[in-house]
């Protein structure tokens, strides 16, 4: 793999502060006249509470919808005028905006943004209408999914309508509660230059962004965040689920509480990481090998979690069982590939095989402009630094299988885990 | 203000003109294989494109997928395939459409990976190492998706709109078939058909990244060495049966949202009329926010999250498509908005700034659509399909800066008949 030491973010990637600590962080690839720009706000679900859950995900519904110089929709029609694309995007920890465009209209997507940063308006009648548009894409992305009401329901099992439990849609419940009140507030409070990243990418002159950027955000004031959460303590409980749902097989799922992410456990997150890639992370990985191909007990395996965590969080092992294997096979199963590795050791070439993969893939993140925007803006809304993905392979490469087997005993062998199983619905 | 519009649209031309478009260059003035060289990052993407689609199955429904799918799934030295793939981190996958079937690999530029992906794929395409266990686990993985897809409303319309639509043409039925023809099939007649497919003759190579004509020329020899040269594929001309009784094909499914699909008959990738229509379809819903649907459904009304129309230019026959969601008790409503904006349509009595705009938003975001090198295959893969890779991006530009109201009002009373359209919904209706 000769050629991935040369690709480094250090050598794309500027990063400095304008005076209201807006964070600027600058990648220049100057492969296509092609630029993404793009704004993140420190906040998503995990910030919320119970009774406005879903709200950062309505505000970011709401930014499209005018300020005191544009009219609601007028943003997105000017970047459709010259063919650029635009979206906006809430998680459990940001809440990001975009414009994808030619380079020439940089000072177009910077005045825009900058513009709603701070002069949003809240029409009650634009409110009463989107939030009908947010309650017909929780009905489509969760009401109507199996897989997703599990999810939302073991998440909300483990850690309560608090940080990684609240669904980032919301419940239906608080969506119909959510007042125009509470997003003004929610949106004074974090919409901030000082609560914010400014990710820029492509092919633009560094010099003429510079001065764009401070043009348009250097004016705006930064202003004190105030943190709504309040200090709950939440006991995990691991009790069973089970459902019956329309899936077609049964689906399996082990849900195993995961360590946060931070600057001092970081190795451990990469151990966590490669021993779930060695286990699910390919044709060739343990589960898709022994359990699907030699043993035929799964007909499909998966593993789900976030390596990138800024609170408590889940590892979800699951799959669904091949005919004539129950629930409880897959399960047991499923925990025997963790205890053969911990008893056997890894396979002849396995971790070097594993490595090479995740190295390569390392290496293929680089050809799109917007996902070297989206691994740094999801690094840096953690309060993690985006330096790291530059020491990312050294990390693995140091990676052993001593440190693969502990990570096996101590975040799986020896741990509870919430059990669920979704079964086929008789329809 | 029509004057305004077209100096701002003249000005924005003359832009365009200094876009640098990826170059495509046939390799060794060989039109089935096509390349475009690309030496910022050490990657590769090769796609190998088989003439064979889902339409070819006849009788076995599902075949060509379940063949292709078995492509990687192939023992050597006791080893899959696409294991083999991973080992040095590259990434296979393959694809079956209604009109065309293919594998892509990316992986990272070095002689020892080019060689070996080299003799990889030929064994792929020579030997047909299939054991009885994989393909019963492949089949049983493709009865269990199409168990799945009749639980999942969103493949449930489309299967069911379009095997209405379609009916008695090659395009009727889903790419992974039924139930009933899928249990039919046995290893013997996946071998068979995989033989049929793999034919060097129909063979379309498409390459995008860190490798120059030469080493092209030598990595296409070596998969293609000793690949069955047979008689290329007859090609059957599906017409459209359809006509509608205009009656709404009501789903019954219990879910809290209702899907809607309306597939209207419309044109080919081919048709001399297709950038009037790409035209058209970008103003009524193919633009997302601004579009009429959007306008009308989700802004004004606030029916539903996503509403749209896409054109489908299956190589035969050409549909236009719209889809949306929305809770169970509004689905009448939805309906009769919808019927509304394709009356609209129809009468296609759009104003020049609306049609200059959508010429300018279709031709920017055309020049932003080759910022990757895996998009770039993409476009490279279906140009090399269709056989319009000669001057391509010029073509292209000028269909769309040739458009006007005239020539599209023209075009819709001509392409499409809204006489035959079918309306057809998934929920609890």
């Amino acid at each position: 793999m000769p050629a991935s030491a040369d690709l480094r973010f250090s050598d794309r990637v500027e990063e400095y502060y304008l005076s209201n600590k807006l964070k600027v962080i600058l990648i220049e690839d100057k492969r296509s006249p092609i630029i993404v720009s793009s704004i993140w706000y420190k906040v998503g679900s995990s910030y919320e509470y119970e009774g406005i859950s879903g709200i950062s995900h309505v505000l970011e519904h709401m930014m499209f919808k005018g300020t005191k110089t544009t009219e609601p929709g007028e943003f997105s029609a000017k970047i459709k005028k010259i063919g650029g694309t635009e979206n906006a995007f809430t998680g459990r920890d940001f809440t990001g905006y975009f414009q994808k465009t030619h380079k020439s209209y940089l000072e177009l997507c910077l005045k825009m943004e900058a513009d709603r940063m701070r002069n949003l308006i809240f029409s009650q009648e634009e409110f009463k209408n989107e939030i009908e548009v947010v309650k017909e894409e929780r009905r489509l992305r969760t009401d109507d999914n199996p897989t997703a009401k599990i999810f939302e329901k073991i998440s909300n099992q483990a850690f309560g309508m608090r940080g990684y439990g609240i669904p980032i849609i919301g419940t239906m419940k608080d969506l119909n509660r959510i007042s125009v009140a509470d997003l003004k507030k929610w949106y004074l409070n974090y919409y901030v230059p000082n609560n914010a990243i400014l990710i820029l990418a492509g092919g633009f002159d560094k010099g003429q962004a510079k001065e764009l950027i401070k043009k348009y955000y250097g004016g705006i004031k930064e202003a004190k965040v105030q943190d709504y959460l309040e200090k709950l303590n939440h006991k995990i409980s691991f009790k069973s689920i089970k459902v019956e749902d329309k899936v077609s097989e049964p689906l399996v799922l082990m849900s195993f509480e995961n360590i946060r992410f931070n600057k001092e456990n970081r190795k451990e997150n990469y151990v966590i990481e490669l021993l779930m890639e060695l286990m699910d992370g390919g044709f060739s990985s343990r589960f898709t090998k022994n359990l699907i191909d030699d043993k035929s007990i799964a007909l499909s395996t998966f593993i789900s979690y976030d390596a990138y965590s800024r609170k408590r969080n889940l590892i979800t092992i699951g799959g669904s069982p091949n005919k004539n294997i129950s629930a409880e096979q897959l399960r047991e199963a499923l925990i025997a590939e963790f205890t053969n590795l911990v008893e056997e050791g890894l396979y002849e070439n396995e971790l070097v095989d594993v490595k090479s993969r995740l190295l390569a893939n390392n290496i293929y993140k680089f050809d799109s402009v917007f996902y070297q925007v989206m691994q740094i803006g999801m690094l840096e809304t953690k309060n993690l630094d985006w330096s790291m993905l530059d020491k990312y392979i050294n990390e693995i490469n140091s990676i052993t299988e001593h440190d693969l087997i502990n990570a096996a005993k101590k975040y799986i062998l020896k741990k509870d885990y919430i059990f669920s199983v979704i079964e086929p619905k008789k329809l | 203000m029509r004057l305004l519009s077209l100096i701002i649209f003249f000005s924005l031309i003359c832009d365009l003109e200094a876009f640098a478009f990826p170059k495509i260059q046939p390799i060794k003035s060989n039109n089935n294989y096509l390349l475009v060289e690309e030496h910022a990052l050490p990657i590769i993407d090769l796609r190998i494109n088989f003439n064979y689609g889902s339409k070819n199955d006849l009788n076995n429904k599902g075949i060509t997928n379940l063949a292709i799918n078995l492509l990687g799934e192939q023992l050597l030295n006791g080893e899959k395939i696409v294991n083999h793939f991973e080992k040095i981190g590259a990434q296979f996958s393959s694809t079956v459409t209604k009109d065309t079937s293919y594998v892509s690999i990316r992986f990272i530029n070095n002689p020892s990976n080019v060689n070996h992906i080299a003799n990889l794929l030929n064994y792929m395409f020579t030997k047909y190492s299939i054991t009885t266990k994989i393909f019963s686990h492949a089949k049983e993985l493709v009865l269990s998706s199409i168990k799945a897809r009749n639980l999942n409303p969103t493949s449930l319309i489309s299967m069911k709109s379009e095997e209405k639509f379609l009916v008695d043409t090659g395009y009727a039925h889903p790419v992974t078939g039924y139930k009933e023809t899928i249990e039919l099939l046995d290893l013997e007649k996946i071998i068979l058909h995989i033989q049929k497919i793999i034919n060097k003759n129909d063979i379309k190579i498409s390459i995008v990244g860190d490798i120059d004509e030469n080493k092209a020329t030598f990595m296409i020899s070596k998969i293609l060495n000793r690949v069955s040269n047979n008689p290329t594929l007859k090609k059957k001309n599906n017409i459209l049966n359809y006509y509608s009784d205009s009656k709404i094909n009501y789903i019954y499914f219990d879910s809290v949202q209702t899907h809607i699909s309306i597939i209207i008959p419309s044109v080919t990738r081919l048709n001399k009329n297709y950038f009037n229509i790409l035209v058209a379809n970008y103003i009524f819903g193919g633009s997302g926010f601004g579009s009429m649907l959007m306008n009308e459904i989700r802004e004004k009304k606030g029916l539903a999250y996503s509403v749209h129309s896409y054109l489908m230019p299956y190589n035969e026959i050409g549909l236009m498509r719209i889809g949306m969601q929305t809770q169970n008790k509004n689905t009448e409503k939805a309906i009769i908005i919808l019927k509304e904006q394709i009356m609209k349509l129809k009468k296609a009595k759009f104003s020049d700034e609306q049609i200059n705009e959508a010429k300018i938003g279709l031709l920017r975001s055309f020049e932003l659509r080759f910022d990757t090198n895996k998009k770039i295959l993409r476009t490279l893969s279906a140009i090399n399909e269709l056989e319009i890779f000669n001057n391509y991006f010029v073509n292209y530009e000028n269909g769309i800066k040739n458009v006007t109201s005239k020539s599209l009002l023209s075009a819709i009373n001509s392409e499409i008949n809204f006489d035959n359209i079918l309306i057809s919904t998934v929920g609890m209706n």
